[in-house]
C-alpha cells in the first residue's frame, strides 16, 4: 500500500492516472487505515489476555501446600469474578472492541481455570471431554454478549478438540461439537454477509473447513473402512461449498474450502488409485444403516449445491468428483481391478487436463500442478510391485522428459506472444 | 440486541459460569465430609497436567473384575459395587450396570477394555494433586521405599458417596504422602 502511495506522484507525471484519481486512491487508504491498526490492537489485546490468563492458571498451578482447601478453592474462583467483573463493565459502558476482546479471552480462560483448579483442590480426575465441553458451553455466550473474534476463533479451536478427544478412539459421537458449530453460525454468516473481506472472514472461512474436515472423522467410529468413502463425499461437500457465490468475490486461496477441498480431492484420488484400498473397502460386510444414510444426505447436499448454485468458475474445476466417487465404489463393489484402473485413468486424465490448461493459458503453476500430479500418480505405481521395472522406470522417464517438454513449450509460447504485442504495438 | 438484555444474558451466563465450579466445590466437599472412607492399595507414580500442575497418578491394584459376562463397550457408564478385604483394603465385589440404591458402597466408573474374563474399570479417581517439586520427591520417594523388605503398602483414602468418589489422601509408609515427602526431605 506504502509502495503504491510512492509511486503516486510517478503515475500522474507520467499521465497513467489523473490527478483526480491519485487523491481518490489517498482519500481511500487515508479512510482504510484506521480500521486496519484497530485490528491489529485488537488481536494484541486478545492475546494478551489469553497470555494473562495462562500465566494465572500457572501461578495457581503450583499448588501451595501452605495454603488451605478453602484460600485455594477462593483463589480458584475469585479471579473468574474480578474477569466477569471487567466483561460487564465493558458492556454497560459500551467499551471499544479492544476492551471487550481482552475482557472476553479473560473470562474464557479463567472458566477453564476455575475448573480445572477447583478439580485439582479436590483430586477430581474427570473425564477430559466433558471438561472441555462445561467449558465451551460456559464461554460460548460471549461471542455474541461481548462480539469476540478472540472468543470464536477459541471455540472453534476447542470444540474441535473437544471432538476429537471425545470421538477418536472410543465408542462416543461428540454431537455436542454440531450443537457448538450451529451456534457460531449467524455470527460466521453476518461477516459473510458484511465483511466478507476482512481478516475476521478470512480466518473463518479457513477454521471452520478445517474444524469440520478434523471432527468428521470422530463420527466415524464403527464405519471401517466405509469411512473412506464417507469422507470423499464429505471433502467434495466442502469444495461445492468453496464455489458457492458467497465466496465468489473472494481469491482462490481466501478459502480453506476451495483449498482443503481440492487438495482433499486430489489425495483421495490418488489413494483410490491403489487397488488394496478398494479391497479393504469392499471386503467387509456392508456398513451400518446410519453410515448408509450420512452418505446419502451428504450426496444429496452435494447435488443440491451442483445444481442448485451456479458456480463460481475456475480454470481447474474439481466438481466432477462428487459424481466419479460413489461410482468409483460402486464399480468397485461389483469388480475391483476394474475400479482400479479407472480411478488411474481419471487421475490421468485430470493430470493431462490440467496440462493442457497450463499451456493453453500459459499458466506455470497450473502447468506444475499438473505435472505433479503426474509425477505423484507414477510414484503411486512405483509401490504397485506387479508393475515390471522396465514398465516404471519407462513411467518415470515419461514424466520427467514431460516437465521440461511442457515447461519448455510454455516459455516459448509465452515469448511468442510477447513478441506478437510488441510487433502489433 | 438493545444493551439491557445484553446485560440480562450476560449476568446470566456469568452466574452459570461461577456456578460451574462452585457446584464441584459443593459436590466434592459433600462427598468428602459424609461419605464413607475406603483404602485403596495403589502404586503412585508422577505426572503432569498443563492446566492443573503436577500431580502424583495413582496406580491402583484394584482395577479390574473377574467376570464371565460378556457385552461390555468400552467407555461405557457403570457401577462397581466396593467392599472391604480381611486387612482392611478396598475391593471390587461387584459390578452392574444399574445404578444401585442411594448408599455409599458403590461408584460409578467406566469400563475400559474386556479380555479373557477381566473386565478392565477406570476408576474416577486416579490422580492426586501436590504442590510443584513436591510430587517428584514423593515418586521417587516411594519406588526407593517399595523396594525395601518390610514395606507396606501404599493406599489411596478415598471418600466415596452415592456413587461419587473423592481422593482424600494418599499414605505411604502409614504417613500422609506431604508428610513423607518432608520427613524424607530431613534424612
Amino acid at each position: 500500500m506504502a509502495h503504491l502511495l510512492k509511486d503516486l506522484p510517478e503515475l500522474v507525471a507520467q499521465n497513467v492516472i489523473s490527478p483526480q484519481t491519485a487523491t481518490d486512491i489517498e482519500k481511500y487508504y487515508a479512510t482504510r487505515k484506521h480500521p486496519e491498526t484497530n485490528t491489529m490492537l485488537t488481536i494484541f489485546s486478545a492475546f494478551g489476555g489469553i497470555l494473562v490468563g495462562l500465566g494465572i492458571i500457572l501461578i495457581f498451578a503450583h499448588n501451595w501446600d501452605n495454603f488451605s482447601k478453602g484460600v485455594k478453592t477462593a483463589l480458584a474462583i475469585v479471579p473468574l469474578i474480578i474477569f466477569q467483573v471487567l466483561a460487564g463493565y465493558t458492556i454497560v459502558k459500551n467499551k471499544s472492541s479492544m476492551w471487550k476482546e481482552a475482557a472476553a479471552t479473560l473470562v474464557f480462560c479463567m472458566v477453564g481455570a476455575s475448573i480445572s483448579l477447583v478439580a485439582q483442590v479436590y483430586n477430581i480426575s474427570g473425564d477430559f471431554p466433558a471438561f472441555l465441553r462445561t467449558w465451551i458451553l460456559l464461554t460460548l455466550p460471549l461471542v455474541y454478549l461481548l462480539n469476540s473474534n478472540a472468543v470464536t476463533v477459541l471455540i472453534i479451536c476447542f470444540s474441535t478438540w473437544y471432538a476429537a478427544e471425545a470421538g477418536y478412539f472410543t465408542d462416543n459421537r461428540p454431537y455436542m461439537y454440531l450443537a457448538f458449530m450451529a451456534a457460531l453460525l449467524p455470527f460466521y454468516f453476518k461477516y459473510l454477509q458484511k465483511d466478507a473481506n476482512s481478516r475476521m472472514a478470512f480466518i473463518l472461512n479457513w477454521l471452520m473447513p478445517l474444524s469440520a474436515l478434523i471432527a468428521f472423522g470422530a463420527f466415524l467410529n464403527g464405519a471401517g473402512e466405509f469411512g473412506f468413502v464417507l469422507y470423499m463425499a464429505f471433502i467434495c461437500l466442502l469444495y461445492n461449498l468453496g464455489l458457492l457465490p458467497y465466496f465468489s468475490s473472494l481469491k482462490h486461496r481466501q478459502t480453506g474450502y476451495l483449498f482443503l477441498g481440492e487438495l482433499g480431492i486430489i489425495t483421495i484420488l490418488l489413494i483410490s488409485s491403489f487397488r488394496w484400498v478398494w479391497t479393504e473397502i469392499t471386503e467387509h460386510s456392508a456398513p451400518a444403516a446410519p453410515f448408509i444414510i450420512t452418505w446419502v444426505v451428504l450426496l444429496l447436499l452435494n447435488a443440491a449445491l451442483m445444481f442448485g448454485y451456479k458456480s463460481t468458475r475456475f480454470s481447474i474445476n474439481l466438481k466432477w468428483a462428487t459424481l466419479v466417487f460413489p461410482l468409483l465404489y460402486f464399480i468397485a463393489v461389483a469388480n475391483i481391478p476394474l475400479a482400479t484402473i479407472i480411478a488411474n485413468l481419471v487421475v490421468l486424465g485430470f493430470g493431462v487436463m490440467t496440462i493442457s490448461i497450463g499451456i493453453n493459458k500459459l499458466e506455470f503453476r497450473t502447468l506444475n500442478f499438473g505435472l505433479l500430479i503426474l509425477a505423484v500418480l507414477t510414484t503411486c505405481r512405483f509401490f504397485d510391485t506387479n508393475i515390471s521395472f522396465v514398465i516404471r522406470g519407462l513411467l518415470f522417464l515419461v514424466v520427467g522428459i514431460g516437465f521440461f517438454v511442457a515447461n519448455y513449450i510454455v516459455i516459448k509460447k509465452k515469448k511468442d506472444t510477447l513478441n506478437t504485442h510488441q510487433h502489433e504495438n | 440486541m438493545k444493551t439491557k438484555y445484553i446485560i440480562i444474558a450476560f449476568v446470566v451466563t456469568a452466574l452459570l459460569q461461577a456456578f460451574a465450579p462452585l457446584k464441584l466445590v459443593y459436590d466434592s466437599e459433600m462427598t468428602a465430609r459424609y461419605g464413607t472412607v475406603y483404602k485403596f492399595k495403589t502404586q503412585p507414580i508422577d505426572p503432569s497436567d498443563p492446566f492443573r500442575g503436577k500431580y502424583v497418578s495413582l496406580n491402583f491394584e484394584e482395577d479390574h473384575y473377574e467376570t464371565n459376562e460378556a457385552g461390555w463397550t468400552t467407555g461405557e457408564d457403570i457401577y462397581a459395587v466396593i467392599g472391604k478385604d480381611s486387612m482392611g483394603y478396598a475391593t471390587i465385589t461387584k459390578v452392574v450396570k444399574a445404578e444401585p440404591a442411594p448408599g455409599n458402597n458403590y461408584i460409578k466408573v467406566k469400563t475400559g477394555m474386556y479380555y479373557d474374563g477381566v473386565l478392565h474399570i477406570d476408576l474416577p479417581f486416579d490422580q492426586f494433586y501436590m504442590e510443584e517439586g513436591k510430587a517428584q520427591e514423593a515418586e521417587d520417594g516411594y519406588r526407593e521405599y517399595s523396594l525395601e523388605d518390610n514395606a507396606k503398602p501404599a493406599y489411596a483414602t478415598v471418600a466415596v458417596k452415592d456413587g461419587a468418589a473423592v481422593v482424600t489422601d494418599v499414605f505411604v509408609d502409614g504417613l500422609p504422602i506431604r508428610e513423607y515427602v518432608l520427613r524424607e526431605r530431613k534424612h
